[in-house]
């Protein structure tokens, strides 16, 4: 099996360097992207299996990013959503936009891993089809799709802090 | 308008009481050019007269004292040529008789020659060696018979002798001796004693006018005949130079005691020995000039009379000259004191009466402008009374306005000081709040370095545990570390420096950095509302002039209200940041823009005072913008807010640049 691929969606290279570092000997194979124009490129290309985003960007920040994802359809590819400040409005925005899992900076360095396995765990059951998934962008599909898996489901252990 | 001049007082004289109450320089003047004019030719003529005639009474007496001199001269040489022709005719009688007997003078003879000499004395003759031959009477041998006459006559010419006595014998007496001789030539001497009155009584019965007399001096100035027998052949001291002065003499003497007129003659007898004698008439000099005829006295009271005529007559003319003006002058007192009707008389018809005239129409001209004055001198008492009354009712109304106004300042006052208050209170709070919403961006921002740090320092951790440290990427993470404890300690320096309290300095600042700054704290605020900065900078923009803290202030305050404008719609939203420099690169303007609700046009004009808010009681202070609009204002700058409901709003402000910063210039532009 190819290692899980890692995208890291982050302009700060202290967040970047952190997960680079805390992923290191996880055996991820890990992308990064400072904005989340690039990411979707990325995403559109290579499809990864998980996606590290930070709220706290310019340009197209988090929150949008995530909107850009087709609401109805749950992704494959797992989102964890770094930000600062996990304030009920926050969360609430997450939720809605499917987010998987929330950690809060500064995180520790097993939050980190563990959210990664939890996310890779869960995609692993399910095909890599996040490409269509993306609104008005055409992929040619790696893989068969397998059953929608509502966002949470698999998630659902973790709680949203 | 010169100030009289005081007409110094003149002491009253005399003269000037006589004359009145008249101004005395004219009158004097007056008065004295009519004497001057009139009474000098009188004056000069009556002293050329009086000099004239006494000139002329002095030459005629002159001329008389000396004919009376030459009648008297030429009598007594008369009477000596008859005496010695009369004597030589004697001498030419046969003096010797028959016999040869000389005494041949008979009584007979004797007695002829008496009769036509009176008084003749002493006939005597005498031989040539001077023996009297014959003496007629017994005075003697013939004493007194000088050598010198009878040397003379012994030589064969007559000679008379000098006066003098002869004993016993009143009176002078002179030798008159001539030669005798016969066909055979001069055997004697005849001599006969002549009385000095007989010849020279003509002098002394000579009657001059008065109290003039005359008399005989001889050759040597002796009198030799006088009306006062006691000075008889004393010398004539005082008539020398009269004497001396030749044949004829005239002049005057100071004898007895005054000066008199002398007229002097010589007396021209061939034979006298002692000189030729002198006929002198004299005559005092009061009796000569006391003779001035009365004509001339008549003339010097006429001319008296006139001096005096012509006195009064000028006093009276120049009394009457006088009148008029001082008539003027009276009437100009009294028109000074008031009296604005009183006119003057025109009593001549001359150059004053002119002035007199004037003076009235003067006087009247002045009466009717005094009567104009009067008048409005009253109109304008009246107008003052109203205008008193005025004032007063104002000043009334002013107190109560004023009362009024001091209890609405006092008030003001009042509620300004609570206002300033309040202001420091917000202000402070506002502060907070601004520090508050730092503190959320400060911690955003410590969070990503915090964060790299927390997970290096696990990741270390492991690797030591795990004995998997690897050098190189240790290192790498001892460089991460560094470089984001900077991060943080720049945060912390931005905080340091933020808090400084009473930060008033200017320096020259980089917009573009304070903005940075602002976005450090406001940036987490921004994306948590999906909110768009956009920033529009002019390019190469100059250094601003201003205080890093309070600009960066300014922006935290707009943009927190673009923020609050747009919190609305979660849609996101747009703020602009644009920075332009205006033309001369003086100023820079900045301006915020948002699409947010808008400001309604009603409430733009009072965006910027403090207190007000548009937002929910409690949801702000509304002091951010008075203190934003505060702090440009302090800039130098000037502020301005335009606004469209449901559009968005622009705040736009100007700053200085430190190119353009000098005292006064106030912002360009809006």
């Amino acid at each position: 099996m190819l290692a899980p691929r890692v995208l890291v969606i982050d302009d700060d290279v202290a967040i970047r360097e952190a997960v680079a570092d805390a992923l290191d000997r996880e055996g991820y194979e890990i992308l990064f992207s400072s904005d989340g124009e690039q990411a979707l490129k990325i995403i559109i290309d290579s499809s990864p299996d998980v996606i590290i985003l930070d709220l706290r960007m310019p340009g197209m920040d988090g929150l949008e990013f995530l909107q850009s994802f087709d609401p109805r359809l749950s992704t494959n590819c797992p989102v964890i959503v770094l930000t600062a400040y996990a304030d009920p409005d926050i969360v609430k925005a997450c939720h809605d936009a499917g987010v998987g899992s929330l950690l809060e900076k500064p995180f520790r360095l097993q939050e980190l891993r563990e959210a990664v396995r939890n996310a890779v765990t869960a995609t692993e059951s399910a095909p890599r089809e996040l490409g269509q998934r993306i609104r008005g962008v055409e992929v040619s599909r790696l893989e068969p799709s397998a059953q929608d898996r509502p966002l949470g489901a698999g998630a659902a252990e973790e709680p949203f802090r | 308008m010169v100030p009289g001049n005081e007409i110094p007082a003149v002491q009253p004289s005399t003269l000037h009481r006589l004359m009145g109450n008249v101004r005395l320089r004219f009158f004097h003047k007056l008065v004295g050019i009519m004497i001057i004019v009139s009474v000098i030719p009188l004056l000069i003529s009556l002293l050329v007269t009086n000099f004239v005639v006494r000139a002329g009474e002095v030459n005629d007496a002159k001329e008389r004292l000396a004919a009376v001199s030459n009648g008297i001269g030429g009598e007594v040489a008369r009477n000596a040529a008859t005496v010695e022709n009369g004597i030589t005719a004697l001498s030419n009688l046969p003096l010797v008789n028959t016999r040869g007997e000389y005494p041949n003078i008979n009584q007979t003879q004797v007695e002829e020659l008496r009769r036509n000499f009176q008084q003749i004395e002493e006939i005597t003759l005498l031989d040539l060696e001077g023996r009297t031959l014959v003496a007629s009477d017994n005075l003697g041998q013939g004493d007194w018979i000088s050598r010198e006459v009878f040397q003379a006559a012994a030589a064969g010419n007559a000679a008379l002798s000098q006066a003098h006595r002869l004993p016993g014998r009143p009176g002078l007496f002179y030798t008159q001796a001539v030669p005798v001789a016969d066909a055979l030539g001069q055997w004697g001497v005849l001599t006969v004693e002549v009385p000095a009155s007989g010849l020279t009584e003509i002098a002394t019965q000579t009657k001059l006018g008065g109290t003039g007399f005359a008399f005989l001096v001889d050759g040597e100035g002796r009198f030799t005949s006088h009306s006062d027998p006691a000075i008889l052949l004393t010398k004539w001291e005082e008539g020398v130079t009269l004497i001396s002065q030749g044949e004829v003499g005239v002049g005057w003497v100071n004898q007895l005691g005054g000066e008199w007129l002398c007229a002097s003659s010589q007396v021209v007898i061939p034979s006298s020995l002692a000189g030729p004698w002198q006929a002198v008439s004299c005559q005092p000099k009061a009796e000569i000039l006391g003779a001035i005829p009365s004509a001339q006295r008549v003339m010097q009271w006429s001319i008296l009379a006139a001096f005096g005529l012509a006195v009064a007559a000028g006093l009276a003319m120049s009394r009457a000259l006088v009148k008029p003006i001082r008539l003027l002058a009276d009437g100009a007192a009294r028109v000074e004191n008031g009296e604005l009707e009183h006119r003057v008389r025109e009593t001549t018809s001359d150059e004053i009466s002119d002035l007199a005239r004037s003076f009235n129409s003067m006087a009247e001209a002045l009466a009717q402008k005094i009567g104009e004055l009067r008048r409005a001198d009253v109109l304008l008492r009246n107008a003052n009374d109203e205008l008193e009354e005025k004032v007063a009712e104002r000043t009334r109304d002013l107190a109560q306005v004023n009362a009024m106004l001091t209890t609405q300042i006092t008030e003001g006052q009042r509620v300004e000081e609570q206002r300033k208050a309040l202001e420091l209170i917000a202000l402070a709070r506002s502060k907070l709040a601004t520090i508050g919403e730092m503190a959320a961006g400060v911690a955003h921002e410590i969070n990503q370095p915090l964060t790299y740090l927390n997970i290096m320092i696990e990741s270390t951790r492991e690797d030591l545990e795990s004995d998997s440290l690897d050098d190189t990427r240790m290192l790498q993470r001892l460089d991460q570390s560094h470089r984001q404890i900077e991060r943080i300690s720049r945060i912390l320096d931005h905080i340091r420096v933020f808090g400084r309290d009473d930060d008033e300095e200017m320096t020259g600042v980089d917009i573009e950095l304070i903005l940075d700054d602002t976005m450090v704290l406001l940036g987490e605020k921004l994306r948590l509302r999906n909110i768009q900065l956009d920033r529009v900078f002019d390019p190469a923009l100059p250094e601003v002039f201003g205080n890093a803290n309070q600009l960066e202030q300014v922006f935290i305050n707009l943009i927190q209200n673009s923020i609050d404008a747009l919190s609305d719609d979660r849609q996101g939203g747009n703020i602009t940041v644009s920075v332009a420099s205006l033309p001369g690169r003086s100023m820079v303007r900045i301006s915020v823009t948002d699409t947010g609700m808008g400001i309604h046009p009603a409430q733009l004009d009072q965006i910027f005072d403090p207190f007000f808010t548009t937002k929910e009681p409690g949801q702000g202070t509304g002091l951010g913008l008075s203190i934003v609009s505060g702090i440009i204002q302090a800039h130098g700058g000037t502020i301005s807010c335009e606004s469209r409901v449901r559009e968005g709003t622009t705040v736009s402000f100007t700053l200085p640049t430190t190119g353009g910063w000098s005292a006064g210039s106030q912002g360009a532009g809006d």
